[in-house]
């Protein structure tokens, strides 16, 4: 589905990413994990076309996106739920949804309501909060607005920066439970993470990602189980 | 809610809006009688506008509320890009100046009816703000702002100087009244009556495309970017094309008013366009609050007709308003009417 390939990119002179391959697969979980400034927030934003690559190609269902601009990726189906949530404070939270759904504004055949109604399946407390600005919610109902935001768009794939961030050790659990419920649903995702044993617990595969480039490469139970590395790259646990 | 609370991190996610239980005051209930979403409430008001020459005999009280308007309608214009779509505009003057000196040129110089001026005008001031968003797209913040100060310089240095056109600082006199020839009706306006139904007329239009704007998409994606540029771009916004359409959708309105102050004078200098001129109409959002309509008529009321009324006091009145001003700043940063800010809380 989504394929990195070779990708390198660039801040000005600094290297941020290093011959980076990434491949995730349909229905699948996939998981970049790695520590501060490893480029795990680079590799988002180069898949999202906000940061350019300088050689390399990023490939989504079969066609290339890189060099492509952010809103023309988002079209095309990838849904992000951006690091720390960042959902719009002072919208509410039926218009961040709104937001989420900003790309089939001049799609006859998509039906906003009926989404909603999907979303609230899935989030029912959301439905009560319909009316209240964004950050009157807790973190944990900011999170799941956040996804489902994301899920408004009917995306073909979800890349989710640091889900965990921000949130207390209950929710972080309950976060990642959501984004098994969502996989389920058949929408592969993507996530960066720096919540080594949560992520894995829930991914298919994980790549680790070290000072801009791939370093391990496995399935998340092999993963799990080869601590050696893992504390050499990771320096915890 | 059957699951059970989920913890509260960030606080404050106790507020709920509705429900049974809550006994609303007899003041609220009033209030929402009288909401401004009420069609009655808009006809009552829309009426009392009407009503106002009848009650209003003094020429000078009629030029003031003439003049809160005007600037009712320079100020909703600069609403949209610093309301809605949160973008500083320190040059809103030019395109004022841009819908002025259109109106003064075609009218005195090619005898061109004042009503089609107008949308000509608005057609220039569109133009010139699609000429400024263009190339500021990836500006950000106070760089933003220090290029529509700049423009907002250019626009004046070119009227002060373009002589063959603007005639320079002597400026354009002898703007002829518009007229209404409609069969055998010949209305003209040229009393201050007439003038202030057309400036209602353009307060009204201006309302209503503010308002229509602001429930459309595009007004959820100006929004949007309001709130977080970032997070709106990867939303699917194409973030140069909705920053240009709300500087060009703003200059417009700039536009509107600038042809009605050259009929309303009838002399246009470039002395009226100076950036001074954009300060006055940058406070007005501010202290109503920004991204809130009646906020910012509300806010257009105070800001031009509180110092009309004290003008006995002399230059006292101005040391009054800045005072006002900075205490407005202190106890409600967000304008009378504007959304509260979360600064404070929303810290990443």
């Amino acid at each position: 589905m989504l394929k990195m390939t070779h990708v390198t990119t660039h801040y000005g002179p600094i290297r941020a990413l290093n011959d980076v391959t990434i491949e995730v697969a349909e229905n699948e979980i996939v998981c970049l994990l790695g520590g501060n400034a490893s480029g795990k927030s680079t590799t988002m934003k180069t898949i999202l076309g906000i940061v350019k690559t300088t050689s390399g190609q990023v490939e989504f269902m079969g066609k290339r996106i890189d060099g492509l601009p952010t809103y023309t990726i988002v079209r095309r189906g990838i849904s992000p739920v951006p690091e720390a949530r960042r959902i719009f404070a002072r919208l509410s939270v039926k218009e961040n949804l709104e937001m989420g759904a900003f790309i089939h504004r001049r799609d006859p055949g998509y039906d906003i309501e009926a989404e909603m109604e999907e979303v609230f399946k899935l989030f029912p407390q959301l439905r009560e909060r319909l009316q209240q600005d964004g950050i009157t919610l807790s973190g944990g109902e900011q999170q799941m607005l956040a996804i489902s935001r994301a899920l408004m768009a009917k995306p073909r794939m979800i890349v989710m920066d640091e889900p965990s961030m921000g949130l207390s050790p209950k929710l972080v659990g309950e976060v990642f439970e959501i984004i098994q419920k969502v996989s389920k649903i058949g929408i592969p995702i993507f996530v960066v993470e720096q919540n080594l044993k949560k992520a894995l617990s829930i991914a298919d595969r994980g790549y680790i990602l070290n000072k801009g480039q791939i370093v391990m490469e496995d399935s998340a139970k092999n993963l799990l189980q080869n601590e050696n590395v893992i504390k050499t790259y990771l320096g915890e646990e | 809610m059957n699951k059970p609370r989920l913890d509260d991190l960030t606080g404050g996610s106790q507020i709920t809006t509705q429900g049974p239980g809550l006994q609303k005051s007899p003041l609220v209930r009033m209030t929402e009688v009288f909401a401004l979403s009420r069609w009655y409430t808009k006809l009552i008001i829309i009426f009392a506008c009407l009503l106002i020459p009848f009650i209003v005999h003094s020429n000078y009280a009629m030029r003031v509320i003439i003049y809160i308007c005007l600037y009712i309608v320079l100020a909703l214009g600069l609403n949209v890009v610093m309301g809605f779509t949160g973008l500083l505009n320190i040059g809103h003057a030019a395109f004022y100046a841009t819908g002025a000196y259109t109106s003064a040129i075609l009218m005195t110089s090619y005898g061109i009816p004042f009503w089609l001026t107008v949308p000509i005008g608005m057609v220039v001031g569109f133009t010139f703000g699609l000429a400024i968003g263009f190339p500021t797209l990836r500006l950000r913040d106070d760089y933003l702002a220090m290029v529509t100060l700049g423009f907002g310089q250019i626009v004046y240095i070119v009227a002060n100087n373009w002589m063959s056109l603007t005639r320079g600082p002597r400026g354009i006199p002898s703007i002829p009244p518009p007229c209404i020839n409609f069969f055998r009706w010949h209305i003209v306006i040229d009393s201050y009556r007439a003038y202030y139904y057309l400036i209602l007329l353009f307060v009204l239009l201006t309302v209503y495309a503010c308002i229509r704007a602001r429930d459309s998409r595009v007004g959820l994606a100006w929004m949007a970017i309001r709130e977080d540029e970032d997070v709106a771009a990867v939303m699917g916004i194409n973030l140069g094309f909705y920053k240009t359409l709300s500087f060009a959708f703003s200059a417009a309105l700039g536009a509107l008013a600038g042809s009605f102050f050259a009929v309303f004078q009838t002399f246009v200098s470039p002395n009226s366009f100076t950036i001074l001129e954009s300060v006055i109409i940058i406070t007005i959002p501010i202290l109503g609050g920004l991204g809130s309509i009646p906020g910012t008529i509300i806010g257009a009321i105070i800001m031009i007709g509180v110092p009309e009324i004290f003008r006995a006091a002399s230059e006292y009145r101005m040391v009054a308003v800045g005072a006002f001003m900075v205490l407005m700043m202190i106890f409600k940063p967000e304008g009378l009417l504007g959304k509260k800010l979360y600064q404070q809380v929303y810290k990443v």
